[in-house]
């Protein structure tokens, strides 16, 4: 390998590293923040760093050092085997974690001849990754609940386990009609099918293509992520906190963050499979390489207008109604931020002018279509853990009978059904 | 680097499969399973053998380990519930003793052989696209019947749970 | 069969439609979306108390505030050392020690007069058993804070320093 491959697989891995950790923080600060202003109050807004309180997201970061500083408690009946019951949450946190890399964040780029795929794992059975990996999660649940010698653990073990398992069926043949469809496994290759059209003007997406399989799929990766309205393994009215019950601390919060990345992978994998990952609508990225001087100009353009619209939308809402008697440097903040923001579409915009003039097979301009590539991945990405965060807050649990009748007698049964009509229509389109 | 990897795997491989034999406890039991299970997809990890890879992780964890985990959980052992196995020790030596032989035979074979007696691999060997299409265009029938045969197990073990729970409720 | 107290109860859910699920969560995603963004267009909107710098205006007389020890005319303690109140309280949270009264206004009053407020559940209890009207919880303080635990423990002078919230430190007695 060359030293510029070397470095671009090392920013790769850097980038999936900090897309899957620093996700964490925003994430369980978009919970608190959406889930408040969805039921009309305010959520955290008040931790700040010198007055900089950025919305309230320097909270996760104070609860994150309330974590990490913690006493490490361990139950008196913990006396045998206390490393495996810490052994447990690392399982857990890690297979989410590896779950996450096999996510491709733009396509493959050619430097000096190599083609370099644009995920932390290059490998290219991506799917089938993400399943096997996301069954060894559940060893750490089903540890953890069965070394609490806890009822509770074990009965939030135990509804979790059996959960995953029934559920892994209706999205393993879900994800079989998918790959049917598709006629691979690589996210890349699935990636690149999804960016034709069907029908002549709809993006060849796969939740317009198989809204079936889309549906299904989504159902069964909020259960493999332990979310409501799935989430009896720890039904705080039911069985204390489940699995985790004796756990605290920093052990507590590996379970609490690998909760939070497989939100984040199970919403990667459903952008890749069923959003046409890391693709514009319409635009492939041949498209994208061959007129990325007309891209750029319409980036100079929009980025102008939407950086206006956020500064407005944020003097206007960075602020307390005028009865307050003190705002707490909310409008110093707000100028701040305003300035360093204009700054900065100033630079990006400079960027942009100098790229739009590069003939198009260039390497400046492979490297802006890929970064390009990455920002519109991770704003699919948002969106998706925005709309598992109201998925939560809108939907009440479903009863562990619910769940399983769901999994068994609809999901699995229409999952079956969809590998029948896939198999015919691709057979017959193939002959 | 593959060396380092190769190493460290066979060192979970061989200190998972003492625990299993030693171990007393039930969770250190599963612990060593566990690591068994991952240590042996590692290994055909580094030869390059994706589908296996993925089916050892797949089915050897997603569905023994984890299955044998739950059941051994639902029995809840109690330590002074455990078996108590006084010749434990020396049928260790006599099962060590019995193996002995045929691991140096291994040792012997693999010793002896040098590079050429290794056949070089097809490229794409082991890949989840190749074993594909060996499986279901070579061997389908097989493929199918073993299919059929697992079913059959399945159907056999549900009547066979079926029929002891019906007795119960007529008497 | 004739089950005259069963009452059968309708199962609504038996439409396709509704079966389905699916469009009664779209329904309900719509609700939840509708205030997210009302509330993210207008956050000033949000009918909540900025808690610290703005204080609640419904406190009404009838409010259980902290607690207050009433005087007479003269500036002195009302209580009698009775122990009405002591005696009556759930929490067990009032303690008194008497003391004699030598000033001939009264025979008794109390040398010691201590509510552990982390006792106390604010019922009102020992208001209403009061004979002399000398214990009230109309100062309209809904906060007690402190840093030890012995700040939570209010003793005579500090009761008697508080003051009612919503007129003049008079009783009726």
């Amino acid at each position: 390998m060359s030293t510029p491959a070397i470095l671009v697989t090392l920013a790769v891995i850097v980038l999936a590293a900090l897309l899957a950790l620093l996700m964490i923080p925003v994430l369980v600060w978009l919970e608190r923040r959406v889930c408040g202003l969805i039921q009309d109050r305010l959520g955290p807004n008040r931790t700040n760093v010198f007055g900089f309180r950025l919305g309230g997201v320097v909270q996760s970061f104070a609860d994150v050092l309330k974590l990490v500083f913690k006493e490490e408690y361990y139950p008196g009946h913990i006396s045998r085997g206390r490393w495996l019951f810490i052994i447990a949450p690392m399982i857990t946190f890690a297979s989410a974690l590896l779950a996450f890399m096999v996510i491709p964040f733009a396509d493959d780029v050619v430097v000096y001849g190599e083609k370099l795929r644009i995920q932390a794992l290059p490998i290219d059975y991506g799917i089938l990754w993400y399943l096997a990996i996301g069954s060894v999660g559940i060893m750490g649940m089903i540890l953890g609940g069965w070394l609490s010698h806890n009822k509770y653990s074990l009965l939030g073990a135990l509804r979790g386990a059996s959960q995953l398992v029934s559920y892994e069926l209706a999205l393993g043949l879900g994800v079989v009609s998918m790959i049917l469809t598709y006629g691979t496994i690589d996210f890349n290759a699935m990636v690149h099918w999804q960016s034709d059209m069907v029908l002549g003007f709809l993006p060849a997406w796969g939740a317009l293509v198989q809204p079936l399989a889309a549906v299904i799929v989504i159902v069964a990766l909020f259960v493999e992520t332990n979310r409501a309205p799935f989430s009896v393994a720890e039904g705080e009215s039911e069985i204390v906190a489940g699995y985790f019950t004796e756990y605290s601390a920093m052990k507590f919060a590996m379970y609490f963050m690998g909760e939070y990345i497989a939100m984040n992978t199970a919403s990667a994998v459903i952008i890749t499979m069923f959003f046409g990952g890391y693709q514009l609508p319409w635009i492939s990225t041949e498209t994208l390489r061959e007129h990325f001087g007309a891209i750029a100009w319409v980036l100079i353009v929009v980025l102008p207008v939407a950086v206006a619209l956020f500064i407005r939308w944020m003097k206007r809402n960075n602020t307390v109604r005028p009865t307050v008697a003190t705002d707490g440097g909310r409008n110093f903040e707000t100028k701040i931020l305003s300035r360093v923001l204009i700054a900065m579409t100033v630079v990006i915009e400079l960027i942009l002018l100098i790229l739009s003039f590069l003939p198009a097979d260039s390497v400046g301009t492979s490297f802006a279509v890929t970064l390009l590539q990455i920002a519109v991945f991770v704003a699919k990405l948002m969106v998706f853990n925005i709309f598992f965060i109201v998925v939560r807050w809108t939907l009440p649990r479903f009863r562990y009978d619910q769940v399983q009748t769901l999994g068994w007698r609809y999901l699995l049964p229409l999952s079956l059904l969809n590998i029948f009509v896939t198999a015919i229509i691709v057979v017959g389109v193939a002959s | 680097m593959l060396e380092t990897l190769f190493a460290l795997l066979s060192f979970f491989l061989l200190a998972g499969s003492v625990t299993i034999l030693l171990a007393r406890d039930p969770a250190l039991y599963t612990t060593g399973f566990l690591a068994v299970m991952l240590a042996v997809a590692g290994l055909f990890g580094l030869l390059d053998q994706s589908f296996l890879f993925l089916a050892q992780v797949m089915v050897g964890v997603g569905a023994v380990v984890v299955l044998t985990t739950i059941v051994i959980l639902t029995i809840n052992l109690k330590e002074k519930e455990l078996p108590k196995e006084p010749t434990r020790g020396p049928w260790l030596v006599l099962g060590a003793l019995v193996i002995a032989p045929f691991g140096w035979m291994l040792y012997r074979g693999l010793v002896a052989a040098t590079p050429d007696h290794f056949p070089v691999l097809k490229e794409g060997f082991g890949t989840v696209q190749a074993m594909g299409s060996v499986l279901f265009r070579d061997w389908v029938l097989p493929f199918e019947i073993l299919s059929l045969l697992l079913l059959a197990a399945m159907l056999g073990a549900i009547i066979i749970g079926k029929k002891e729970q019906s007795y119960d409720l007529e008497s | 069969m004739n089950r005259p107290k069963i009452k059968t109860v309708p199962r609504y859910n038996k439409e396709t439609k509704e079966r389905l699920y699916l469009p009664a969560i779209f329904a309900g995603l719509k609700i939840t979306a509708k205030h997210l963004f009302t509330n993210l267009s207008d956050i000033n909107a949000v009918e909540t108390l900025e808690y610290p710098e703005e204080q609640p205006t419904d406190i009404t007389p009838r409010y259980r505030g902290l607690h207050r020890l009433t005087k007479r005319e003269d500036g002195s303690v009302r209580c009698v050392a009775c122990f009405m109140c002591a005696t009556n309280c759930p929490a067990q949270c009032i303690h008194i020690v008497a003391t004699e009264r030598n000033d001939g206004i009264d025979e008794k009053m109390p040398a010691v007069f201590t509510i552990d407020t982390l006792e106390c559940v604010f019922c009102g209890y020992c208001v209403e058993a009061c004979p002399c009207d000398a214990i009230r919880m109309d100062t309209g303080i809904f906060s007690v804070t402190g840093k030890r635990r012995e700040d939570f423990l209010l003793d005579r002078d500090r009761l008697l320093s508080h003051h009612n919230a919503f007129g003049e430190d008079t009783s009726d007695a």
